[in-house]
């Protein structure tokens, strides 16, 4: 202790000079994240934000809601969705994930692009902002559109009426396609899409905005019908055989970055989890898989129970959405889970697959209702819709001639007997048949198809076409809902409804509908 | 009895140590302070100073987390005042502003720990006194930090010891106490395993079951051997309370002071162990502690003092996880005796394979699975120079630094399944697959956590008499802040060997993460007292901070405060020397503060998106933050008034004060839209009003010239807040998030809990479905405030010759805590509310159904199932409401008694001064009968300002004591 007093005194000087001594305080820039990055590092995220909502959150919405899948028994964990009794919190992600995930990053990129003249980036950037906006409208109807995604300078952005931001979603697939130049500098490896194939993000782009005209098909079928006619005068091509939209940024087996829905139903040590557990196979699905003898495709999209012969259907058994729990029967060691095809085991690197946006056999089923409608020449509506048919036993591992012996069946072969959907729905034993020509209902038949063919790959947009069609027919209130009505959107998330005074009042899961689904 | 009344006039001249380590006159004070002294805070022996407080100060707010080792305690002053940050006043010891961080290892409910807070490393027997300056106006002079209020700690040096003469007193300090479990939840004894009312299912974690009828069932599925145990069908009723151990604390002290009139000093050693209530919870801090104070020269004397601790910690979790330990706990059903589960390896039904539970883990295992040891080394310092060259001029140059490095290990063992079936017995599972768990790769993650802490002042202190009449006292000064805290952490999320806790034991890619926040601060200042005949003064302050943290044009902010005190007893004639008005005051003071922002708040950002890189492949994101270049300074303005009396030689005694602060452009990350883009954006925000009234008083009943004394306190504070303004616009704001979350509502108190709700009609009954199950309201409701609205303490001291019995009482009133403890419990049906109803169908008293036509009519219709749809499929699981408790309580906090033994005694024997005494803590607690679960003072997410919510949190411990203090 023997600190002469006038050193002491220049310390003390040198705080009051210090006062007005900026370097002193200049140490507030940020060491932990970079303030500028360049727009192709934001790509690989902006795309992998909607494959977790795709692949993930909706898919599992979608798949219970349409009979393909339901909760088993003695688990709890769809008890909002089978009791139709979702909160403003439970699917809030979806609007997370988009708004503030994908949208903003995809948002940056435009701008930059623009900025550059890099005209694929930019075209990417506008293709997945329309496949964004779309799965938003279909969620929830009317959102924020031109308001949206500017920060502090309008925090309360404006909801805007749904067919307005369809007619956009147009917009943005049409410059999205002008500005795809296959032969200008692509972003390879950092489009976790298509790894920079732009004559691939074209056809997804056409195949898109074939989805968004007939989702109108029967609220607005003239704006349907010009749309599609304008791309056959215009000769757009459709994503083909084997062009599925499979996103895969490298999914590995660590955690945070498997496959989302692998990281779902197995943990890193590649254990079944207990949502897995929770996760059975619907009656209405597997039923109907048996009673078309689509047995192939049936032991893909489920699993066996576990311990049994994987051979026989027969030991493929489901539940119907909010069966009784007290009833041992539906214990989950006593049903079957989504199959190898929707999620594959731990042993065959499930967690490294891709998450499809949309599967190529969709492509196929578009093309047969626009043909079908009239609105779309070049292949008939039976050859399109038996295409789809084969894409999807191709996609599942089968060959097209397995396909073509499904497709002949023009009679229900085989009888199931609980087939009975529940809660007052029927099965259209017509619409059992796959053969086209049997087919009374045409559209029914593409939309069956379609729904088969996305069972567990992509259960929202599954969903989307049972409320625009009623197709599956089979499709029942579950048993456990709180009230006798199907569900025809999710509601405004909690974080919207807080913070956002336009957000439209009195929305529940059962009103209003979307303005395409006029069913 | 022989009643004197002798005049105690201690009181009136005490001297009270406030900012900036300024000793003042208490009756010079404008604004309202408390001093405990020593003995007040180790009379209960709790190892943190904090929670030692309870009950004894107005005003003043102090809940502990949780029953567990080392636990934190948060404190709050006159209510909670900002959107951010955790409200809790700074903490200053001799002079420099120390860390009271307490950094949770997880922002979620799973896997919480309660890590304790910093300011609970201080070892109690270190303390002179406390004092405690409420109001932003007894803080003006720490600047910003100060704004909730300032706790200042004293330690003990050796100038006493040295005023006596005494070159080396030793004194010792043991104590012991163990701790119990205070309140358990309430079980039912009637229902086992099982889910349909029915059927009893050995490996079910739920009692939905059917009735206990003592006869002997299969539990759990067959051991790896294919052996099966059977037990009788009846309750363990005491399951869970068997459950926990008797904690233990022995803190150990020695410290060693004396010196001359040149130089003295104070040493001391503490050691506390702890073990906690549940199994293998172990804390251990030590603590050294060296003052030095040496008078150099007639003019120059210097103070300095070093203290270092070492903090062990090695318990479990808490929380809503798998790894949770009260998780386990309460999912074991109730004809489970589960301490005959204790060997997890020799016992083949205790094992991961025989354990009954087909879903959930047994807690002795999960014990020793799931574990998180903390490591803290911290050194607190500081130097001292005082310089008067004039016996009316000194200046004082002080240099302090608090660095604290905790090194953390959280792990979660293996655990691997055997995937088995069941035989083929006949039973319902015959040749099923047997339940279990998912098997867990393990986890092991490594924390480091960097806190410096450097504070330097230097001021100029003039004191003079400018007239007999006119006193002047004039402080200026200037002071320099600076805070690094720097966290890097490391996670395997999958382990290959188990057993085995290092990052190279690992599957897949670690997941780091690498945060360094800093921040700098100056502020001069200077504060002008002015007395006139010793009872008028006035006082006023005025300082100027800049801030790192803000933008070159918005970093300077000036800050005034002003406050009048006069003592009219001595003012005005008739009342000197009064026998029965001995001494009057009345104060009243305004203050404002000004408040920066947190560091990195300017600029956005792109962090690195969520799962990338995926190996080589990177990507980074538009921050999710909004952040502000525009932030200007938060505002809180305080008025205060209170009027302070001693009756009857003060035998009587007592004070009031009535204070309102207002805060403004409160510097918030407020959860915007996600459809702006962000979910969260930096702002100047929103106005909060504080409002309160806080009384004590003190009444010495019997004082006896034999040496009899008593002295009886009280103390009542009233705590109002309301949010009068957000944003344009926005008239909620969470804090968290969850269902409930605490909120902030334009409107309401300040913050309230909002959550899903009964839907009701107009007249408050329950609307039910057809069904008669309840309605959930499809928009979320306010549950109820997070704060007390009432906070009573309540003490008595009886002092006869040696034996001093104190007893201290305090109440809080008008809060609700949401109980994640009564929705897991109604999850498991071992609740007692789930069999209030024998399990069978029922009509929900007092419900209404609606009519097509918007009417409500009486509801007559019975729910189906009274088990496990009703408990929680219908309410418990779905609508938060239901979990809701009164958070009021009445706790007898502490009694002790000790005993000084008399000097004759001690004449002939080597020490000085000799006590022994008991303690006991939380002896009592008394809640509405609406709780049935815990006490109301958990809080699941530690001190911050996300309060009022548990989930399966440790329980709070009464502690019962005994100690010894010597001094040779």
């Amino acid at each position: 202790m023997n600190i002469p007093f006038k050193k002491a005194a220049l310390l003390g000087g040198a705080i009051l000079a210090l006062g007005s001594c900026d370097d002193f305080l200049d140490v507030n820039q940020n060491p932990n994240d970079p303030t500028e990055v360049p727009s192709s590092f934001a790509l690989p995220n902006a795309i992998n934000r909607p494959a977790v909502v795709s692949g993930n959150t909706l898919n599992v919405l979608g798949n219970l809601w349409v009979g393909n899948w339901a909760q088993a028994g003695d688990y709890l964990f769809y008890l909002p969705e089978q009791q139709y009794n979702l909160t403003p919190l439970t699917y809030e992600s979806v609007w997370t994930e988009m708004y503030a995930g994908s949208l903003p990053d995809l948002a940056y990129i435009e701008r930059q692009a623009r900025a550059s003249g890099d005209k694929n980036t930019l075209a990417i950037a506008r293709i997945m902002q329309a496949y964004d906006y779309q799965i938003l409208v279909d969620a929830f109807g009317d959102v924020p559109f031109g308001e949206s995604l500017q920060g502090t300078s309008n925090l309360t952005p404006n909801y805007e009426k749904a067919e307005v931001i369809y007619d956009n979603l147009i917009t943005m697939l049409n410059e999205g396609l002008a500005s795809i130049d296959v032969n200008a500098t692509n972003p390879g490896t950092n489009d976790i899409l298509f790894k920079g194939d732009m004559a691939k993000w074209r056809r997804f782009a056409n195949t898109l905005k074939l989805r968004v005209y007939l989702r109108q098909a029967q609220a607005r079928p003239t704006v349907a019908q010009q749309g599609i006619q304008a791309m056959a005068t215009a000769g757009a091509t459709f994503l083909g055989a084997n062009e599925n939209a499979a996103v895969n940024p490298g999914y590995l087996n660590t955690s945070g970055k498997q496959n989302p829905l692998y990281a779902l139903f197995y943990n890193t040590a590649g254990a079944e989890t207990s949502n897995r557990k929770a996760t059975r196979a619907n009656t209405l699905g597997l039923d109907y898989l048996k009673a078309t003898n689509d047995t192939l495709r049936l032991k893909r999209i489920y699993s066996v129970v576990s311990g049994r012969n994987a051979n026989s259907y027969r030991n493929y058994q489901g539940l119907y959405s909010g069966a009784p729990s007290s009833n041992p029967i539906y214990n989950s060691t006593r049903l079957s889970a989504p199959g190898a095809s929707v999620v594959d085991a731990p042993t065959n690197n499930g967690f490294a697959k891709p998450v499809y946006l949309m599967l190529a056999s969709e492509s196929f089923f578009l093309q047969a209702e626009a043909a079908q409608r009239g609105w779309l020449t070049g292949a008939s509506a039976q050859t399109q819709y038996e295409n789809g048919i084969k894409e999807s036993f191709r996609f599942l591992g089968f060959t097209d001639a397995q396909a073509q012996t499904y497709y002949a069946q023009t009679t229900a072969a085989t009888t199931v007997a609980d087939l009975t959907a529940p809660n007052g729905a029927t099965f259209d034993p017509k619409a059992i048949a796959p053969n086209w020509t049997a087919a009374q209902d045409k559209i029914e038949a593409i939309i069956t198809q379609k729904w088969i063919a996305n069972n567990g790959f992509n259960g929202f947009e599954a969903w989307s076409e049972f409320r625009r069609t009623g197709f599956p027919k089979g499709n029942y209130i579950s048993l456990n809902a709180t009230q006798q009505q199907f569900p025809v959107r999710i509601p405004y998330p909690q974080n919207e409804l807080s913070n956002n005074p336009n957000t439209p009042k009195g929305v529940t899961i059962f009103t209003p509908k979307i303005f395409w689904d006029v069913n | 009895m022989d009643v004197t009344l002798g005049a105690d006039t201690k009181q009136l001249s005490e001297i009270v140590v406030t900012a900036v380590g300024i000793e003042r006159q208490e009756k010079a004070l404008a604004y309202s302070t408390d001093v405990i002294s020593s003995r007040s805070l180790t009379q209960g022996r709790d190892t943190n100073p904090i929670a030692a407080l309870q009950g004894k100060v107005a005003g003043v707010n102090i809940g502990k987390s949780s029953g567990g080792v080392n636990s934190s305690t948060r404190i709050t002053l006159r209510g909670t005042r900002s959107f951010q940050g955790e409200n809790q006043p700074l903490f200053v010891v001799d002079g420099i502003i120390i860390d009271n961080t307490s950094i949770q290892p997880s922002t979620g409910s799973t896997n919480q720990v309660d890590v304790g807070n910093r300011v609970g490393d201080i070892n109690p027997d270190d303390i002179e006194s406390i004092t405690v300056l409420k109001g932003p106006s007894a803080a003006a002079l720490y600047g910003s930090a100060g704004g909730n209020g300032a706790i200042i700690i004293t330690t003990k040096t050796g100038r006493d010891a040295a005023a006596q003469g005494r070159k080396a007193a030793v004194t010792f300090n043991s104590s012991f106490t163990a701790e119990t479990v205070l309140k358990l939840p309430d079980f039912q004894n009637e229902f086992g395993s099982g889910y349909d009312l029915e059927t009893y299912v050995p490996f079910e974690n739920t009692n939905y079951g059917p009735r206990f009828d003592g006869k002997p069932v299969q539990l759990g599925p067959p051991a790896i051997d294919g052996s099966v145990q059977t037990i009788p069908y009846s309750a363990v009723r005491d399951n869970v309370k068997n459950f926990f151990n008797t904690g233990t604390t022995f803190q150990n002290s020695v410290a060693l002071q004396g010196g001359n009139e040149k130089a003295n000093y104070y040493l001391s050693f503490s050691d506390a162990t702890q073990k906690g209530i549940i199994p293998d919870d172990k804390f251990r801090r030590n603590t050294l502690k060296l003052t030095a104070g040496s008078q150099l020269t007639q003019k120059l004397s210097a103070t300095t003092s070093i203290s270092y601790n070492h903090n062990k910690t090695d318990v479990t979790f808490q929380g809503s996880g798998n790894g949770s330990v009260l998780n386990n706990v309460l999912n074991t059903s109730r004809q489970v005796d589960l301490e005959n589960y204790k060997d997890f390896i020799n016992n083949k039904f205790a094992t991961l394979d025989g354990w009954f539970s087909g879903y959930y883990d047994n807690p002795y295992r999960s014990i020793a699975d799931n574990r998180y040891v903390s490591n803290l080394d911290r050194v607190l310092g500081n130097a001292t120079l005082n310089y008067a060259p004039l016996d009316w001029l000194s200046f004082t140059y002080r240099a302090g630094a608090d660095i604290s490095f905790d090194r953390r290990k959280e792990r979660n063992a293996i655990r691997t399944y055997t995937s088995r079936r069941w035989p083929n017995d006949g039973s319902d599972y015959a040749g099923q697959a047997i339940d279990r768990p998912a098997n867990n790769p393990g986890r092991l993650a490594e924390t480091d956590i960097f806190i410096s802490n450097i504070t330097t002042d230097l001021l100029a202190t003039v004191k003079r008499d400018v007239t007999p009449d006119i006193n002047v006292t004039f402080i200026a000064g200037g002071n320099i802040f600076a805070r690094t805290i720097q966290q890097t952490s490391q996670t395997a999320n999958a382990l290959s060997i188990p057993g085995y806790y290092n990052l190279a034991n690992r599957v897949g890619e670690i997941t780091p993460s690498d945060d360094v926040n800093r921040r700098r601060r100056v502020g001069i200042y200077g504060d002008l007292t002015l007395g006139f005949r010793n009872y008028l003064f006035l006082n006023a302050t005025a300082r100027n901070d800049w801030s790192s943290t803000l933008s070159p044009d918005a970093r300077s902010y000036f800050y005034p405060s002003v406050g009048l005190s006069y003592v009219f007893t001595e003012s005005i004639a008739p009342l000197k020397d009064n026998k029965i008005l001995t001494y009057g005051k009345i104060r009243a003071s305004y203050a404002k503060v000004g408040n920066d922002a947190t560091a990195y708040q300017l600029i956005n950002t792109f962090p690195a998106a969520t799962g990338f890189p995926y190996g080589s492949l990177p990507s980074f994101t538009v921050s999710n933050l909004s952040r502000n270049p525009n932030l200007k300074p938060e505002q809180v303005k305080t008025y205060e008034a209170g009027l302070e009396f001693g009756l009857l030689n003060d035998r009587i005694g007592g004070e009031v004060t009535y204070y309102k602060t207002t805060s403004s452009d409160l510097i918030t990350q407020i959860s915007v839209p996600y459809s702006t883009g962000f979910t969260q954006a930096v702002l100047n925000v929103g106005k909060v009003e504080n409002k309160g009234l806080e009384s004590s008083l003190r009444f010495t009943p019997v004082r006896t010239s034999s040496g009899l004394r008593i002295d009886v306190g009280a103390n009542f504070s009233f705590i109002d807040s309301k949010v009068l303004e957000l944003f344009p616009n926005v008239s909620q704001l969470d804090l968290g998030s969850g269902d409930p979350v605490p909120s902030a509502i334009v409107g309401q108190p300040f913050p309230v809990l909002k959550g899903s709700a009964y839907l009701r009609d107009p007249q408050g009954r329950i609307v039910v479905d057809a069904s008669g199950y309840p309605r959930k309201d499809p928009t979320l409701q306010i549950l109820g405030r997070v704060n007390p609205k009432y906070i009573i303490g309540g003490n008595l001291t009886v002092a006869y010759k040696g034996v001093r019995l104190a007893a201290v009482v305090d109440a809080r009133k008008g809060a609700v805590l949401w109980s994640g403890t009564r929705s897991t419990l109604a999850f498991t049906g071992s609740s007692l509310e789930t069999a209030s109803n024998g399990r069978e169908s029922f009509v929900i008293p007092n419900t209404v159904v609606q009519n097509s036509d918007g009417s409500y009519s009486p509801n007559t219709k019975a729910v189906a199932d009274g088990g496990f749809e009703y408990w929680y499929n219908r309410t418990h699981g779905v609508i938060q409401e239901s979990n809701i408790i009164k958070a009021d309580y009445l706790k007898l906090r502490e009694v002790s008694l000790t005993y000084d033994l008399p000097k004759a005694l001690l004449e002939k024997s080597p020490f000085g001064r000799a006590s022994i005494g008991f303690s006991g803590r939380n002896l009592l607690l008394f809640v509405p009968s609406d709780n049935k679960f815990i006490d109301p003072e958990a809080s699941l997410f530690g001190t911050n300002n996300s309060q009022g919510r548990e989930y399966n949190n440790i329980p709070s411990t009464r502690s019962y004591g005994a100690n010894l203090s010597v001094t040779f």
